[in-house]
């Protein structure tokens, strides 16, 4: 008795839903976004320190020559507000002295041997030893005029840790920051100063007149 | 014998429910799009739109495509739109840094202009009747007649912005969003 209704049941549900359609369509959108295209308006030129003789060099430890500045410093202009930073790397092949401090005075920064990361290098002699090293020191930082610290990205982030106004040679970017984040901006402008230290003398070839060149490619990362 | 009359009633009671939940059911009715696909290009900070007339910021774009409803007999019908709900309670989700608006427009019932309005659940009109109603996840639209509908002809205009203007873009990236258009029958 109880069995029958059940069944009927069944067979009525089963009829209903057999005579359903689907009525439905899938949509999809898409929207691509790109950084916006950034110009570099006035980049680095080349910074030259001369001859130097000999007798201004140490003999045992190495010497730093004068800090010079790159005249007119880096402006980046972007076509819309980002936030960027600068990359370098290093040309030479990673030669650089280790020994002797890189050292400015405003702002007053130390660049000791151990930071090799804060190093670049100046070539080889033919005895295959470093011939110097040298750095850049970023000051009088600004976005769209307003002033900015310069601040260590490190994989993207901000290293709040890490304030030394330095160029990196390990893939760390130095960018712009305000209120302890990346600035946000269009026109970002920045001052650079070079340090150079040479060799002792006694790891100098003597008797003959040595060229040394360093150089640095610098990169605009999106932070 | 006691025993036995509660089954009956009971399968009774079950036949029932399920007569009557088919009044609501997935519709026979052909639903089509005129661009099941909408690219709104690629942007970046400075392409964005500022505030329009709409009150919509940090806008991508804005496309629209036409909705058309073909049931074999004249139907209630309901659309429905089922897709990962965004930010903000009237948006989907595009991408991990925008949103999605879709908004029903100018439907047209059996070539008659209809004014339109939401169901929810069993079936409870929850808004006026107007001409234009955002497509909200899981709240249907109707058209607003009494007349059941054998085509219903609707605009759909899709608007992408992104959440918040100071999202740092970094890179490239490809921005997506899927989901369903669904006609429901009563």
């Amino acid at each position: 008795m109880s069995k029958l209704p059940l069944v009927i049941t069944a067979i009525l549900a089963g009829a209903s839903c057999s005579v359903f359609a689907s009525s439905q369509v899938q949509v999809s959108f898409t929207a691509e976004v790109d950084p916006p295209p950034c110009h570099i308006l006035q980049s680095p030129s080349t910074l030259d320190f001369g001859n130097i003789k000999r007798n201004q060099l140490a003999a045992k430890t190495s010497t730093q020559l004068p800090v010079k500045s790159f005249v007119g410093g880096i402006t980046i202009q972007c076509e819309a507000k980002t936030s960027i930073g600068l990359r370098a790397v290093d040309n030479s092949g990673g030669s650089t002295l280790a020994i002797g401090n890189l050292s400015w005075s405003s702002p007053s920064v130390n660049v000791t041997p151990a930071q090799t990361d804060q190093r670049f290098g100046l070539g080889m002699t033919s005895g295959g030893k470093a011939i110097g090293v040298w750095n850049v020191l970023f000051h009088s930082a600004q976005v769209d005029g307003v002033p900015a610290q310069i601040g260590i990205a490190n994989n993207g982030l901000l290293d709040l840790n890490d304030t030394v106004p330095t160029m990196r040679n390990n893939g760390k970017a130095s960018s712009w920051v305000q209120n302890s984040s990346f600035a946000l901006g269009e026109l970002f402008t920045v001052q650079a100063d070079a340090a150079i230290a040479l060799a002792p003398l006694e790891d100098l070839p003597s008797g003959t007149k040595i060229s040394f060149a360093g150089s640095a490619t610098l990169e605009i990362v999106y932070l | 014998m006691k025993i036995m009359m509660r089954n009956v009633k009971f399968s009774l009671l079950l036949l029932s429910v399920i007569l009557i939940s088919i009044n609501a059911r997935a519709s026979d009715c052909d639903l089509n799009i005129s661009q099941p696909h909408t690219n709104f290009g690629t942007f970046s900070r400075g392409t964005l739109s500022k505030a329009d007339s709409g009150g919509q910021s940090n806008m991508i774009g804005r496309k629209t495509s036409m909705l058309t409803i073909v049931c074999p007999r004249p139907e209630r019908i309901t659309l429905y739109y089922r897709a990962a709900a965004g930010s903000a309670a009237d948006s989907y989700s595009l991408g991990d840094i925008a949103k999605l608006s879709l908004t029903i427009s100018d439907a047209q019932a059996d070539g008659k202009s209809v004014p339109l309005m939401y169901k929810q659940g069993g079936g409870v009109a929850v808004s006026d009747n107007v001409k234009e109603l955002a497509l909200l996840p899981d709240i249907g639209i109707t058209p607003n007649t009494n007349e059941p509908v054998t085509t219903l002809v609707m605009q759909m205009t899709s608007i992408a912005a992104v959440n918040d203007i100071n999202t740092h873009i970094k890179e490239h990236k490809v921005l997506n969003s899927i989901g369903t258009l669904e006609v429901v029958s009563e």
